[in-house]
């Protein structure tokens, strides 16, 4: 595990007592030599049930606004226990050669 | 008109906007193509900008309303989400309809 991942990890699990939580470096799918630019969340967390997607989004986006300074890209998919059970897994992120940022 | 009125323009202008790098026939970043894709697969009408086209656009973008990354999608001038919120209303179904709906609302206006 590298630090950004790490430190994305360490952040979600204080803020939003995920039950499930994946915090995937998909920066080795896309080009340029950085090893720290794409990342994609899951996180599953009884804190999102009131909360609409682009709520939910905007909290991480909150919570993240420093690092998405320095992150190209950051996926992001939500649920509520309950939602999680009803799914198999989040959907795959795409490929992307841009430089800046999503 | 300053850059923050020109977007409100734009995303009154059309009930849905999508604000891509690229276009919708030549998208360059996975993540608006997988936004236009995912818009057009249902079939309703929308309007796109490309941001590589509007330097000024796309660096005030993202303080319009407090959204940090693009693509974004606006409906009725309302911001619905980035393109992982499309592509989850798509699986849940609730996409076309929440088009159609910002559709004839715009229409009705």
């Amino acid at each position: 595990m590298n630090d950004m991942q790490q430190h994305l990890t360490e952040q979600l699990t204080t803020a939003l007592s995920p039950t499930h939580l994946e915090v995937i470096n998909e920066s080795a799918n896309h080009s340029g030599p950085a090893t720290q630019s794409h990342f994609k969340l899951v996180v599953v967390s009884n804190y999102f049930v009131d909360l609409k997607l682009i709520d939910r989004h905007r909290f991480i986006n909150q919570l993240f606004k420093e690092e998405l300074n320095h992150i190209h890209a950051m996926a992001m998919h939500t649920y509520t226990p309950d939602e999680w059970l009803m799914k198999n897994g989040a959907p795959h992120s795409p490929q992307c050669s841009s430089k800046t940022k999503h | 008109m300053d850059v923050m009125q020109r977007i409100q323009a734009q995303v009154d202008s059309s009930p849905i906007v999508l604000y891509m790098k690229g276009t919708p026939q030549f998208p360059q970043c996975g993540f608006s193509a997988t936004a236009a894709q995912t818009l057009a697969s249902t079939g309703v009408e929308f309007a796109y900008v490309n941001i590589f086209e509007d330097q000024e656009v796309m660096q005030n973008l993202p303080a319009f309303q407090d959204w940090p990354t693009f693509p974004q999608i606006y409906m009725n001038g309302e911001l619905v989400g980035g393109g992982d919120i499309i592509v989850e209303m798509a699986q849940m179904d609730s996409l076309k309809a929440a088009m159609e709906d910002a559709t004839t609302k715009f229409n009705d206006k």
